[in-house]
């Protein structure tokens, strides 16, 4: 089959050393064409660092998306077939004649829903949660008829391979049928969604499946073969969540399987025509424009539930009804914090980080250097925030309760950014005095009452030199020197030790690089520097909130009830 | 079913060519059926890197296979079922390579702006795997590594993406894309060229130990 072109580029003859040097790379070298290049590479670090950059370019194409097939591709795909006979394909919406083997059988379960590209993800999981509600109605979407197909859609040593699905998969079937994954399961047990329901939510001893439920005989092989009908991708994905799921703590599993089964419960009573618009929307986090996720979803259709619930003269006036949802969020608010607050509280303990001296020592010494409550001249906080930190300090330090102390120092967080400090004081920009000679230049050229510079900000790090920055002068500056740290040199000891030993060994060359291109600049290097180590769930010493950024959004994020 | 010996050892050992020699001799679908899920998520995977847009790619992926059925009857089972696959899928995707080159539609995807300038919020969708930073990251890079694909011609294009997505050594490339063996490695060469070049800012020589925090990367060495 080959010809015999040797430049079927547009391109000019590549340098043949280049040729030899790829091809080495991809180990298509003989042997003695290898050994010159390892000699050339030995002795030319040209050469060498000519051949990393080769391989590390292609390394990256490692890191393009890749996509997958739309879940009935082989359907769509089938149902395009020409009849076997005219081996033609047939014009559009013909319907094909059935195969001799497999009847109609073939197009029965790989019907196309209307709109392939929205809804084919779930056209399989729409099936799949048929078996849920009654193994029985399988026969009805096309269970049977899809078995009855197997044997010839998978000869007999894929069957062999594909019998090996644990028992524990086709048992929880039904749960995992209306489910995408692992981060679903989790959005769906919280308390806005089925978390609330009184099983999910207290009774810990509630094992799901109960031993009564578990399937047998008939049954069971109902489910098996209802499995190995999904496309192949929807199983492995399933299998994929029951192990996430089992790798959970037992009880936070328990807890998970319960809210799934009150889920599935839930979506088995919707009338059908609500039941398909959650099964057939797109994957939670996937959808795109106007449509709804699955979750979303969810919470619309029990909204509208919760909408029907209401006295009629309610539903008539919207005003009302905002009225009363509003009132309902206010009851879960606190519902969800006595919830969240009940462990702790019956077993009078502080919460996380607040469980520990070193805890409350380390978080104690982060709000002083960063909010600096004790200083006057440089305090960030407002009257009002000042006041609420000390008063709920003191809750913590006189009466051990530290849950409020925790969401005011998350909350102050977040309004009141840090960024590192300068490890050479002379940087620390807090006033005018601090200022590089051509902003006050600048300055005065424009005269000061022209500037408009918010007073709260003098004396404080680093909202003096980001007020300036904003102002407009320093917009117009070109080349102005930057106002703060450009480099992790430049950061005070702890934060560099964190960089050299903590967050640069986990940052790929990418975010290295893009990193790198902000070197010199302030504030952009300190906040790419700090969102990083957010992403990598680090806490950057003194800077930002002391332990694992996720768990203080699970701990103090959200909303939380009026305050005692 | 007549078969040389080696090709029917061959057959027995590779099932992709028992259900394709099922397709042949007995236009039996289901046998069909089983080929296009074993090998659909290859197929678009590929095709999605040759033509930048994931529906483009699965409209081609779907003619690949149903020209695989057209011409069943012409399958001689002398190769790699796949190999043969991929020679069918590499004229397709050339052809609409060129198509599109010859009528210059507009991008079918958004990839207008540069790594780091502004980007629509909505192409930023996070998924929920990735920290949603961390997935910005990710799609700018691979926005720059898809450039840097576009900027090769098609058959260059086409070797790489079967050189690294299909593993697939520079004699099988040859033989998808009906090249010698030498052609296929000048043709792989320019390419990795182009990508170094094309990505060069992109990759960081000096990962360990943490370097000074002046550039000076290694390798600006020639051009």
């Amino acid at each position: 089959m080959a010809s015999e072109h040797t430049n079927p580029d547009d391109d000019p003859t590549p340098d043949p050393f280049e040729a030899d040097l790829v091809a080495y790379l991809d180990g298509e070298l003989d042997p003695e064409a290898a050994r010159e290049v390892e000699q050339r590479l030995a002795n030319d670090s040209a050469v060498r660092a000519r051949a990393a950059e080769l391989k590390k370019s292609f390394e990256l194409l490692d890191f393009l998306p890749r996509p997958e097939p739309s879940p009935n591709f082989t359907s769509r795909t089938l149902d395009k077939l020409p009849t076997v006979t005219a081996a033609t394909p047939l014009p559009n919406g013909t319907t094909r004649t059935p195969h001799p083997d497999t009847g109609d059988a073939m197009s029965l379960p790989f019907k196309p829903p209307a709109d392939p590209r929205r809804r084919t993800r779930w056209a399989g999981l729409l099936r799949a949660a048929m078996v849920g509600f009654a193994v029985t109605s399988l026969a009805a979407f096309g269970y049977f008829a899809t078995a009855k197909m197997r044997p010839y859609l998978f000869p007999n040593e894929t069957v062999e391979a594909k019998l090996e699905v644990d028992p524990r998969v086709i048992e929880l079937l039904p749960l995992y049928a209306g489910a995408d994954d692992i981060a679903f399961v989790v959005e769906l047990a919280k308390p806005e969604y089925f978390g609330d329901d009184p099983a999910v939510a207290f009774d810990g001893s509630l094992k799901v499946p109960s031993a009564a439920d578990r399937p047998t005989g008939k049954d069971f092989d109902a489910l098996v073969t209802a499995f190995r009908a999904l496309p192949s991708d929807r199983q492995a994905a399933i299998i994929k969540l029951d192990q996430a799921l089992h790798a959970k703590e037992p009880k936070e599993r328990d807890r998970l399987l319960r809210a799934l089964e009150a889920y599935t419960v839930w979506l088995e009573r919707l009338p059908e025509a609500q039941r398909r618009a959650v099964l057939s929307a797109p994957a939670t986090g996937t959808a795109q424009g106007n449509t709804r996720d699955r979750l979303a979803e969810i919470v619309s259709v029990r909204q509208q539930q919760w909408l029907a619930t209401l006295p009629p003269d309610v539903q008539r006036s919207a005003d009302l009804v905002e009225q009363w949802k509003m009132e309902e969020q206010a009851r879960r608010d606190r519902l969800g914090f006595a919830r969240k607050c009940a462990e702790e509280f019956t077993a009078n303990r502080s919460p996380w980080p607040f469980d520990t001296e070193a805890g409350r020592k380390e978080v104690l010494e982060f709000a002083r250097t960063a909010f600096k409550p004790d200083d006057i001249r440089r305090c960030r906080l407002t009257q009002e925030e000042l006041n609420e930190y000390r008063r709920t300090l003191q809750l913590g330090q006189r009466d051990d309760s530290w849950k409020w102390f925790g969401v005011t120092v998350y909350e102050l967080a977040r309004l009141h950014p840090y960024l590192p400090e300068p490890e050479n004081p002379k940087q620390l920009i807090t006033d005018m005095n601090d200022l590089p000679e051509a902003y006050r230049r600048e300055m005065m050229k424009k005269g000061f009452p022209a500037l408009r510079i918010n007073p709260r900000t003098v004396n404080k790090w680093p909202d003096y030199p980001l007020e300036i920055l904003d102002q407009p002068f320093a917009k117009a500056m070109s080349n102005p020197p930057p106002l703060g740290p450009g480099r992790v040199t430049e950061f005070k000891k702890p934060v560099q030790d964190f960089a050299t030993k903590d967050l640069f060994p986990k940052l790929i060359d990418f975010e290295r690089l893009q990193l790198d291109r902000l070197v010199g600049k302030w504030p952009e290097y300190s906040q790419k520097f700090l969102k990083l180590a957010d992403q990598y769930e680090l806490s950057v010493p003194g800077v930002t909130l002391p332990g694992s950024p996720r768990r203080w959004d699970a701990t103090y994020g959200g909303r939380f009830p009026a305050r005692p | 079913v007549s078969l040389g010996h080696t090709s029917s050892q061959m057959a027995l050992r590779d099932p992709d060519i028992r259900l394709m020699l099922r397709v042949r001799d007995a236009d039996d679908t289901a046998a069909f059926a089983e080929l296009v899920e074993r090998f659909q998520n290859r197929l678009v995977a590929v095709m999605h890197h040759l033509v930048g847009s994931a529906d483009e790619a699965e409209d081609l992926a779907q003619e690949v296979f149903l020209r695989v059925f057209r011409t069943r009857k012409k399958y001689t089972p002398k190769a790699k079922f796949s190999t043969w696959l991929f020679t069918i899928a590499n004229n397709l995707a050339l052809n609409a390579l060129r198509d599109r080159q010859r009528r210059p539609v507009v991008p079918l995807e958004v990839r207008d702006s540069g790594p780091f300038g502004p980007r629509p919020a909505e192409v930023l969708a996070p998924t929920r795997d990735d920290p949603p930073a961390h997935n910005l990251q990710q799609q700018e890079l691979a926005e720059v590594i898809r450039q840097a694909l576009d900027g090769l011609n098609e058959r260059q294009r086409v070797a790489i993406v079967l050189n690294k997505f299909e593993d697939m050594n520079y004699a099988d490339i040859a033989e998808v894309m009906g090249l010698s063996t030498k052609a296929v490695k000048s043709l792989l060469s320019r390419a990795r060229s182009k990508l170094r070049e094309a990505l060069q800012g992109y990759i960081y020589m000096d990962s360990e130990p943490p370097p000074p925090v002046e550039e000076d990367r290694a390798g600006e060495a020639d051009d």
